[in-house]
């Protein structure tokens, strides 16, 4: 594999991308992540939290499970997960899985970085949590997000189903503070 | 409480109605409605199904629980619900749609939906959904996913694996929801391919206190 791009996030950092089909991300990262899709060649085609939950019939993602958009398409499958002795990446809350202190900034962040774009706020979906846990009681219903803190980085690798334009953000509330800065890789598969 | 507007919503259909402020909503069903509201001085802001759990610190929506726009306002807070005891109120799926349901034929996973009739429906709620907010110039990406009243879920607690069920009122029941700003709200009767009717008519009222 050859990596035509690498990219560091200092905290509450946003990046946007564009990433072919077929390529694959690698999200390396000791605290937590939001990540957004969108189709490329239709910017309207946005990824969905509900609909990569009803295909996946699934509060969470496990390997092999796929990121879908609003238009019922696949946007990205999950091919390798660091995570998974840790904890559950979030598909339930928004930006920084409800940490109102960081979720406005990263939300900024990302605006930011998908101006090129054109894309704006209103238009940016509710994320994928990455490496951001939720306790769950499926009879009360109570969801409490619990912070992970990871002693080193772990990798979240995501494969392009569809041409896209992805963007992230860093979440420092979620980490036990000292994190390395989160590593992002788009590389052929 | 004094009625402003009563109309009934045939099974498989799209409904929308701008309300006021401090304006009651009852929503009277024994089937799945998928329900989404707006500001009406900004549609861009409009029900958030994250930030309505984050909000309320629960994926369910509760009597006393508010549901939240995308800029962090309250939208409506419900007030009474009689489905409380018998099952709760959705905030994992989006809309059902004749996309989805062709994908999970093609797929075949349509048995997911628990009914004995597995004809794919010509249209679902992302249709109606879409008809009930043409008038107001609402395309459908920027219709929200909502809180699906009524769609009771069994959710695996160890894995998270979700599988719907047939739990709905036997006859009627009312949710009651008030307004806490001026909104346009909108919902669709679903064809509820899971239930053992294949979906019902809605009745919605709006109330004047």
């Amino acid at each position: 594999m050859t990596s035509f791009a690498e990219i560091v996030l200092a905290p509450k950092e946003g990046s946007a991308f564009e990433m072919r089909a077929g390529q694959v991300i690698g999200i390396t990262a000791q605290s937590g992540v939001s990540l957004v899709a969108f189709n490329a060649r239709d910017l309207n085609e946005r990824f969905d939290q509900a609909r990569t939950k009803v295909y996946n019939m699934k509060l969470w993602l496990d390997l092999g499970d796929k990121l879908f958009s609003k238009l019922n398409n696949p946007m990205m499958t999950v091919v390798e997960d660091g995570f998974k002795p840790y904890g559950r990446h979030d598909l339930q809350l928004g930006h920084c899985a409800g940490d109102s202190a960081d979720s406005a900034a990263v939300l900024r962040s990302l605006t930011q970085a998908l101006a090129h774009w054109n894309i704006p706020a209103h238009s940016i979906p509710m994320p994928l949590n990455a490496f951001q846990s939720c306790e769950i009681d499926v009879v009360s219903g109570a969801i409490t997000p619990v912070p992970v803190p990871l002693s080193s980085p772990v990798t979240l690798v995501l494969k392009a189903e569809m041409d896209l334009v992805v963007a992230v953000a860093e979440c420092p509330a979620a980490s036990a503070g000292n994190a390395a800065p989160v590593r992002i890789a788009v590389v052929e598969s | 409480m004094r009625i402003i507007k009563q109309e009934l919503a045939a099974r498989n259909s799209g409904w929308s109605s701008q309300i006021a402020r401090g304006q009651v909503l009852r929503l009277s069903a024994r089937t799945i409605i998928d329900f989404v509201a707006f500001a009406s001085n900004d549609y861009r802001n409009c029900f958030d199904q994250a930030l309505t759990k984050e909000a309320n610190r629960c994926i369910y929506l509760k009597r006393g629980h508010s549901m939240i726009s995308r800029s962090g306002q309250r939208m409506l807070t419900v007030v009474d619900d009689g489905f409380e005891g018998l099952g709760t109120h959705d905030m994992q799926f989006g809309m059902c749609s004749r996309a989805r349901h062709e994908r999970s034929a093609a797929e075949g996973r349509l048995a997911e939906y628990l009914h004995a009739d597995l004809k794919v429906p010509s249209h679902g709620c992302a249709e109606n959904l879409t008809a009930a907010c043409k008038p107001w110039g609402i395309p459908y990406v920027d219709i929200p996913s909502p809180v699906n009243l009524f769609q009771n879920m069994l959710i695996d607690q160890a894995t998270g694996v979700m599988r719907r069920t047939q739990i709905r009122p036997e006859a009627p029941v009312d949710i009651d929801l008030v307004a806490e700003e001026n909104l346009l709200v909108a919902f669709s009767a679903c064809p509820d391919k899971a239930s053992r009717t294949g979906g019902l008519e809605v009745r919605a009222t709006i109330l004047q206190p």
